[in-house]
């Protein structure tokens, strides 16, 4: 459970260039959940989840993973360690191995693994994110960009993270590579049964993987709640310079016209189900 | 952690000391240094002392800040008084211990070097403190003109000094960001003797070194894009001309200059 109580960030406190990036934030995610995190550029997203991971000591307020505080080095270097993983914005330009492997490797030999253990684990983390094993021995920085991610993203994947964090992983990947790692991620959730965190800037991603969302704005978090819920506030989440799926924008408007569908429909496959379902009613009326 | 570095840094402001020109400001500041080297008792660091108190009453920044510009440079400082007092040679010893002879000679040559370095830090600091990088460079690039005769680059050596003090705070982002990413994965930068911490750099020095020369393709790539090609030609957007307060300035440096003379003559 991860748990965040009155987190404030302020940049330069006292400076000329004071900035709270993120203000008094509390919110619980249970153990299991996928949540996502959306909110405009410069909300304080990237802020408060290196707050989560314990990179970033927060100027007020703490955060409890199971009941443990984050910032409290000891904890962190023991029963913390290797507990919650990050994946950065533009992981790839963190890569520094010989090889694919060797970079793999160093986070779970950071955590005292032997050379035998940290191989293995490498190497389901690559199979995981599907990196082909014939890439194994290469030079990462020979690969393409869509390799680096992946390869990147098993980096933190191999230490077997309980609390898995993505900041916008996706961000400059063409559609398949996207959805590749997206659907990784979700398949992992499943299987593992780890809370994952997922920052990102499409609706669409969040309406298919995630269960809970949290919007920030101006850095304070102004909603908490399920998709449906969240996204049944469109007018809101425009306020904000977010929106809706495009697919629930398509419904709106099918509602606006006087179809009487369903608004809380949040996915290309639940409204392709909902408009095939009112075709089939209208056909049997006619007849 | 990497943001406290004051040494260099720019404030802006309004200030007459901002309005200055920047290559008449070089020129003080040159002065300025020179002339301190020829001060050679306390009467004329006192001199000094309440130029400095007025430059600072001017500047609009506040005198924390310039003070704390002075930080980094402590260990230099005591390292050097310590050296001054215990190596000059001199008749008037203070106490004898063992092999070390502290002299009162050494004591006030010591006291000299302090205030010169202090001096110096200063006021070079203002420099940088009241004038914008850009601005700094492109004064440089104005007072090296005349050497481009014998064949001094002197737009280049420009562009490329404003080029790495812009990427200045870019690599110490990127430094910050890879630090904490290999944190997350369990690298320790902290712990360990020289030799371990030698080696947890690798895994940030290599992705370091690797956006930098990334950066660097990139920005020779867009500059090209752009059609530079060196000064040959080159008009400025900002032409550089002399203001009010650069001939206010003459009087005031003259008067430092009168004063240390005096002091070097009648005390």
């Amino acid at each position: 459970m991860i748990l965040a109580e009155h987190l404030s960030y302020t940049y330069t406190p006292g400076g000329v260039f004071e900035k709270n990036a993120v203000r008094d934030v509390n919110f619980t995610i249970e153990d299991g959940t996928f949540c996502g995190i959306i909110g405009h550029t410069g909300s304080g997203k990237t802020t408060l989840v290196q707050m989560l991971a314990g990179l970033v000591r927060p100027t007020e307020g703490k955060v409890l993973i199971n009941g443990l505080d984050v910032h409290d080095k000891k904890i962190r270097l023991n029963e913390l360690k290797g507990k919650v993983g990050l994946v950065f914005q533009y992981p790839e330009y963190q890569l520094f191995g010989e090889t694919v492997l060797e970079d793999v490797m160093f986070g779970p030999l950071n955590l005292g693994l032997s050379e035998a253990d940290a191989r293995k684990k490498a190497k389901a983390a690559l199979r995981d994110t599907g990196v082909d094993a014939s890439l194994f021995d290469s030079s990462p920085f020979e690969l393409s960009g869509g390799q680096k991610r992946r390869i990147a993203i098993a980096g933190v994947l191999a230490l077997s993270p309980e609390i898995l964090i993505l900041d916008e992983p996706t961000a400059g990947l063409d559609p398949m590579g996207r959805d590749e790692i997206l659907s990784c991620i979700s398949e992992l959730h499943k299987r593992e049964k780890i809370t994952v965190l997922l920052i990102s800037h499409s609706m669409e991603d969040m309406a298919k993987y995630a269960q809970q969302i949290l919007v920030m704005d101006g850095g304070k978090l102004c909603m908490h709640d399920t998709v449906e819920n969240v996204f049944s506030h469109g007018e809101k989440l425009r306020e904000m310079g977010l929106d809706v799926p495009d697919i629930t924008r398509v419904i709106l408007s099918l509602r606006e016209k006087g179809v009487n569908i369903s608004p809380d429909i949040y996915t290309l496959s639940a409204a392709k189900e909902a408009i095939l379902r009112i075709w089939r009613e209208k056909k049997c009326s006619e007849i | 952690m990497l943001r406290d570095i004051t040494l260099g840094q720019f404030f802006p402001g309004n200030s007459p000391l901002h309005r200055m020109d920047p290559r008449v400001k070089i020129l003080w500041t040159l002065f300025f240094i020179v002339l301190l080297f020829f001060i050679n008792n306390f009467w004329g660091f006192l001199i000094y002392g309440l130029f400095m108190a007025f430059v600072i009453g001017i500047s609009d920044i506040r005198p924390r800040m310039i003070f704390a510009g002075l930080r980094p440079i402590l260990y230099l400082l005591i390292f050097t008084a310590l050296l001054n007092i215990f190596l000059t040679g001199g008749e008037n010893v203070i106490f004898k211990l063992w092999f070390l002879k502290p002299t009162w000679e050494g004591l006030y040559s010591a006291g000299i070097m302090a205030f010169r370095l202090i001096f110096l830090v200063l006021g070079s600091s203002m420099l940088t403190f009241t004038t914008s990088p850009i601005v700094l460079t492109d004064g440089i690039e104005h007072l090296m003109m005349p050497f481009s005769k014998i064949g001094l680059p002197a737009h280049e050596i420009a562009m490329m000094m404003s080029i790495a003090i812009r990427f200045i705070p870019t690599i110490l982002e990127e430094t910050d960001k890879i630090m904490k990413a290999q944190t997350a994965r369990g690298a320790d930068f902290e712990s360990g003797n020289i030799l371990r911490r030698a080696k947890a750099m690798v895994p940030l020095l290599i992705p370091l070194f690797i956006s930098a020369f990334r950066r660097a393709d990139e920005l020779a790539m867009a500059m090209e894009c752009r059609c530079y090609h060196g000064g040959k030609g080159r008009t400025r957007l900002h032409v550089l001309h002399l203001s009010q307060v650069d001939y206010y300035s003459v009087p005031v440096f003259m008067l430092l200059l009168l004063g240390v003379i005096l002091t070097r003559v009648f005390l």
